[in-house]
This record gives structure tokens, C-alpha cells and sequence, in this order.
């Protein structure tokens, strides 16, 4: 199979790449992967026909696919779409969504990662508060352990609005985040990977190397804390890509495949 | 160039590497032998199709990642010739890119690989 256009959605969000997708009219299908959760969004013409992902289907399923701020993405052209889920007009998805991702802003703010792990909080509310049906169905699968994507996917709803959700059952002081509850599973970047990181970049870049780093990790999502050894590549990529010199930029790289591949 | 292609073995995941001319001979290689060299002239001769074809729409595409159940193939053109890597489906692309960019870079600094390149330049079909 061949890719044309590939990338990280920590990089391009979903609605820019359909948008640079519908104004160049083009035909075919972009993948997106998130973990093992995938979805594909089938395009005709620069019109959006046809999204699936999991058990969602149609235009519900393109604004859940554009609320994953991380993962990758992959357009490979001509392919067909193989029904027609979608009947909304191209540009109406893309106001919506536009919203959405507005909304998106604030409950980042909030929300580290749809990753991140919530506990019910034992003090609770100092207020009456009054739940939704969905909310309350949202609060009962808290329990320390599953994450906002394990709930969403328990329950087939959006990453969106299971965000949401939790975004106002947070801000109600209902739950707490339960620290690396859910990461201990995943392998850890040792510190010294850090250290030469920040050490090698700091040569090339100056005193701001730190600086950039920090703002790298954030963008993939992640903190340096529990920052997963297997995104350990992808961050000194991105990271070098902000060494202008190529001859500069080529000597950290060596220096850190070398520290990357433990020689 | 030998060395260069052992460097990028090096990458867990790398299944083996090589070099063909912009025809798709193979210029060289280091591969397992379950590779013949048949098999790895029809792989360079296919990802110089698709460098060819989607190349046009694209101007400037420069690296391409084939995802095959098995297999991922990684290759990337470096005008004189093309550099294909060939790889477990886990690699890690970043880690992998970093390599054969640290080993082009190298490459495009050493007389007597330069020389081999345009010894052995051909136009694309």
C-alpha cells in the first residue's frame, strides 16, 4: 500500500488535514491510528462521503476522529469510498468541528491527555451539583484505573464528549487525577536519556534547548515525568528539527541514535 | 558504502538494506540471503514506480514507507540512487530516519562515494 501524505496529529490537527485535503479536491482514503484504535475518513472530490471507526459511523464519527489530539495519520489517494455515511455539506462538518476544537482548547487546559487517569474525589463537591443521565453513566465508570479513552470506548461514546464531561466533573471538584495510575504499564525514558538530550541540544541551540524540549513534549502530549521510551526517537527528531544548520543538526542526530541505540 | 548500510542495520527492527540506481539495479546490499537478488531489483523497481508516479504530484517527495502486514519498507531517494530499508512492521520510523539521514550526510561528504554514485548514474525511466 502506499502513503502520500503521513504525519502526526500532535504536528496537524485532523481538521487542517482534511481542510489542505477538500481544497485540493482530492479523492481517496486518510487513515487515522491512535494506539490500536483506528479510523478512516473517505474523500471524493475534496467532499466528505464516508467516516468509520470502530462501531461509529457518518458525520458522529468524523467529529470523534477529530477530537484525537494524538496519533498518526496516513492519505492515500483513489480509493473509493465504499458507501456513503455522510450526507452533511463539506464546509457545514468543518464549521462544526471549528467548534469543537475551540472547545477543545479549554478542556486541554484542564485534561493532560485523554490518556490521563480520574478517581472520584472523597471530599466531593462543596455544592449541590445536579448530573446528567450521561454524565452519571460517565462518573459511575471512574474507578482509578480506566482512562478518559477506556471510558469512552466502554461506553461508544466520542473521546470529545467524554472529555467534556469529564472536563465539568473535574471542574465540579468531583474527581482528581490519579498520577501514573494507568502509565507504570508503559515503559519510562530513563532520566539519563534527558540528560543527554538536554545536554546535546543545549551544544547546538543554546541556553533555550531546556525551553523547546519542554514545549515538544507537550505538544506530542506527554510529560517528562512518565514520558514513554517509545516516543523516545520521535521527540529528538522533532527536537532536531528546530537546528536550522543540516551539518549541526546532523551531528546531534548522530550523537543521539548513538544514545537512542544504547552504544 | 558497506559500512554505511551495516550502520543502518544496526536499527532494531532493520531487516536489511540496499542501494539500487535509479533503474533499479542493485548497486549494493546487505540483506539476508533469503533476499535474492531478483527479489530486491523488483522491490527497488517498485518503489521507483511510486517515486515516479506520485513524485509528480508531489514535488519534492522524498521519503516513502510501504506498510505490508510482515514487512515495512523505508526508502528514500537520494537523486543519484535510491536508499531502501527494509524492516519489521515495529521499527521505530524516527529512530530509522535519524540513521540513514547521519549516514547520507556522511555520503554526501566522502569523494570516493560521490564518485561511485555518478560512476553508477543512470536517468529514471
Amino acid at each position: 500500500m502506499v502513503e502520500v501524505l503521513r504525519g502526526n496529529l500532535a504536528q496537524l490537527s485532523l481538521l487542517d488535514i482534511l481542510r489542505m485535503l477538500s481544497s485540493g479536491r482530492r479523492t481517496g482514503r486518510l487513515d487515522v491510528r491512535q494506539g490500536m484504535k483506528t479510523g478512516e475518513i473517505y474523500l471524493h472530490g475534496g467532499v466528505i462521503l464516508h467516516a468509520a471507526a470502530g462501531t461509529q459511523i457518518g458525520e458522529s464519527c468524523i467529529y470523534a476522529l477529530m477530537g484525537w489530539l494524538e496519533g498518526e495519520f496516513s492519505f492515500t489517494p483513489d480509493i473509493p469510498a465504499p458507501e456513503r455515511s455522510i450526507q452533511t455539506p463539506t464546509e457545514q462538518l468543518f464549521l462544526v468541528a471549528a467548534r469543537q476544537a475551540e472547545q477543545w482548547a479549554d478542556i486541554k487546559e484542564v485534561l493532560s491527555s485523554t490518556e490521563a487517569v480520574f478517581n472520584i474525589s472523597p471530599s466531593g463537591s462543596t455544592s449541590t451539583i445536579s448530573l446528567k443521565p450521561i454524565e452519571w453513566q460517565v462518573l459511575a465508570q471512574v474507578n482509578g484505573e480506566r482512562s478518559i479513552q477506556d471510558i469512552a470506548n466502554l461506553l461508544e461514546l466520542g473521546e470529545f464528549d467524554v472529555a467534556k464531561i469529564f472536563y465539568s466533573l473535574i471542574s465540579a471538584g468531583l474527581l482528581y487525577e490519579v498520577t501514573g495510575a494507568k502509565r507504570t504499564f508503559r515503559e519510562i525514558a530513563p532520566e539519563s536519556f534527558f540528560e543527554h538530550l538536554t545536554e546535546n541540544f543545549n551544544e547546538v541551540i543554546g541556553p533555550i534547548g531546556p525551553v523547546i524540549i519542554e514545549d515538544e513534549i507537550k505538544l506530542m502530549g506527554e510529560n517528562r515525568e512518565a514520558f514513554p521510551h517509545a516516543r523516545a526517537a520521535e521527540l529528538v527528531e522533532r527536537v532536531s528539527l528546530e537546528i536550522t544548520d543540516s551539518a549541526k543538526r546532523t551531528v546531534f542526530q548522530k550523537k543521539m541514535v548513538q544514545v537512542l541505540k544504547g552504544n | 558504502m558497506k559500512n554505511g548500510l551495516m550502520e543502518i542495520n544496526e536499527t532494531m527492527g532493520v531487516w536489511g538494506s540496499l542501494i539500487c540506481d535509479n533503474q533499479g539495479a542493485l548497486l549494493e546490499d546487505l540483506t539476508p540471503p533469503a533476499l535474492n537478488k531478483a527479489t530486491l531489483e523488483n522491490v527497488s523497481r517498485h518503489v521507483l514506480d511510486i517515486i515516479g508516479t506520485i513524485g509528480e504530484d508531489l514535488a519534492g517527495l522524498h521519503e516513502v514507507v510501504l506498510h505490508y502486514k510482515q514487512r515495512k519498507v523505508f526508502a528514500v531517494d537520494i537523486q543519484q540512487a535510491i536508499l531502501i530499508v527494509i524492516c519489521t512492521p515495529s521499527v521505530d520510523i524516527p529512530l530509522l530516519r535519524m540513521s540513514v539521514n547521519v549516514v547520507l550526510a556522511r555520503w554526501q561528504s566522502d569523494p570516493k562515494i560521490q564518485k561511485q554514485f555518478e560512476k553508477a548514474f543512470v536517468e529514471r525511466v
